[in-house]
């Protein structure tokens, strides 16, 4: 990583080596102190600010460059606490103005766990995705950064790398498909369907609006009323069939 | 035999010093191959192996060797290869531990397992490399120590040291197989770590649909370059491949390919 960095000056950038030894394993053999417990070598973030050589007291920010070992050395409510100590309190002199870490999802043992508990943490949210349909082949990242006042914003950009190692990035705009549709008549039929005629003149559409549909009776009086036109081999009584009962 | 496989993914044309290469290797299918091509490869360069067998035995890897055109036994009497055979090592440590004496290596603390067997492959590699430039270190697999009963915090501690020495001792290259299977979050744990850290990834699974008699499976390689901005012809180059194993050598095709369909 120190060779990805150009420009920086050895007095603004400290590297910390969390990475060889985190555990003692090669200094202890080298004590021959096999046999007693190991003293994992100060993992918490607290301990490596404690030791480093600090030049000034101004402002400073850290950078984790994978979250994910220090949760499986120290245990994930450990870890929290000790990000929350650090933007809360000073450690050894040292003002920490921000925390900028990197956290693989797919890394994190319960990530369903942890991780919304991060974000909650965390003031900026940027979640790397992979390419989508507008981002023309770039992968896109999606931020949430929530201010003082309570307001939200949210944005999504895509990025690229260029050959100087410079990131440029641009909003995405969602890009929707555009139909070229026709603007039909709905009430026309499509004419080239058959070459039966389909269509209806003039004279024959005045003729289908003076049809009087045989079965259908205007109902001009209110109420509901039944109509009953008898066939010839019904039999029709006009006498009411209830007479004989003495009610 | 396997210099097709070697070209296919990509380290005949790239220095692999200093390089994690991981194999991811799915359920139903056999990455073997590829470590056994790796080594193959390494022989021919004139460089040695350190071979950390979890999987199979010395003699397995030898007699694969031997089809594979390099003969195992004789390169470890000279010298040039070390093997470290966690199945024997198992059989030791149980028989330590059964008689109560000192020589249990494996079935102690959790943590201690790992340093021990960190500390085994240290001095091998120390070993190797006073002879010769390019030594390649070999795990194969890493998930069969998750059977072990240790945990995966300890698993990913050890391959951190692995890679450790990659910086500390020059000349060292480093090539760690996996094992996925669906349903087994600490495998995909384990795999999602490595693969976060590694240069280049294989991953060989089986046919989607299922098994054929002129295609063993799939192969797709991918290469991650953190320290080199991407290259513009690397974008259409092909790295998914179908794979026949047969008896002396692997043939590597373009997928729709297969000699048997041209």
């Amino acid at each position: 990583m120190k060779t990805g960095l150009r420009n920086s000056s050895e007095d603004h950038v400290h590297f910390h080596d969390c990475f060889t030894d985190h555990r003692g394993w090669i200094d202890s053999q080298e004590k021959e102190n096999i046999r007693s417990d190991v003293h994992t070598k100060g993992n918490s973030i607290l301990s490596v600010l404690q030791t480093s050589p600090v030049t000034s007291t101004n402002d400073c920010i850290i950078i984790i460059d994978s979250l994910t070992p220090l949760i499986y050395n120290i245990g994930f409510t450990r870890c929290y606490r000790e990000l929350h100590s650090l933007l809360v309190k000073s450690t050894n002199g040292l003002t920490v103005s921000q925390v900028i870490c990197l956290i693989h999802e797919d890394t994190l043992p319960d990530v369903h766990v942890a991780l919304p508990q991060l974000c909650h943490l965390a003031t900026t949210t940027v979640k790397i995705g992979s390419h989508t349909q507008s981002s023309r082949g770039n992968p896109t990242a999606s931020i949430i950064h929530k201010k003082q006042g309570g307001k939200i914003l949210r944005q999504v950009e895509y990025y690229s790398i260029d050959a100087d190692n410079r990131l440029k990035s641009e909003i995405l705009t969602l890009v929707t498909p555009t139909v070229a549709g026709v603007n039909e008549d709905e009430n026309q039929l499509p004419e080239d369907l058959t070459t039966f005629k389909l269509s209806l003149g003039q004279q024959e559409k005045e003729a289908r609006s003076q049809l009087v549909l045989p079965y259908l009776r205007i109902n001009s009086e209110k109420g509901g009323k039944v109509f009953y036109q008898p066939d010839a081999a019904d039999d029709w009584d006009e006498e009411d069939p209830d007479d004989d009962l003495d009610i | 035999m396997a210099t097709s496989v070697c070209s296919a993914l990509g380290i005949d044309q790239e220095n692999s010093v200093g390089k994690l290469i991981a194999v991811e290797e799915h359920h139903s299918s056999n990455g073997n191959f590829v470590l056994n091509c790796l080594i193959a490869e390494q022989v021919h360069k004139e460089g040695s192996v350190c071979l950390v067998a979890l999987h199979n035995s010395f003699g397995h890897y030898h007699n694969v060797g031997t089809k594979l055109g390099y003969n195992l036994h004789q390169l470890q009497e000279k010298g040039c290869v070390e093997s470290i055979e966690v199945l024997k090592l198992l059989n030791e440590s149980l028989n330590a531990e059964h008689e109560n004496r000192v020589g249990n290596v494996l079935f102690g603390d959790e943590e201690n397992t790992m340093r021990n067997l960190f500390h085994l492959i240290k001095g091998k590699t120390e070993k190797l490399l006073q002879k010769r430039k390019l030594v390649s270190l070999v795990i194969d697999d890493l998930s069969n120590l998750l059977s072990l009963g240790i945990s995966v915090k300890e698993v990913l501690s050890f391959l951190q040291y692995c890679r450790t020495l990659l910086e500390s001792q020059p000349g060292l290259s480093l090539v760690v197989l996996t094992h996925i299977a669906e349903g087994d979050d600490e495998q995909q744990l384990l795999n999602a770590g490595l693969c976060h850290v590694a240069d280049v990834i294989v991953t060989v699974c089986g046919l989607k649909t299922g098994q054929s008699s002129d295609v063993s499976g799939s192969m797709k390689v991918t290469h991650r370059r953190l320290d080199q901005p991407m290259i513009a012809h690397e974008w259409n180059k092909q790295n998914l491949y179908h794979f026949k194993l047969l008896d002396r050598q692997v043939k590597i095709f373009a997928p729709g390919t297969a000699p048997c369909l041209t």
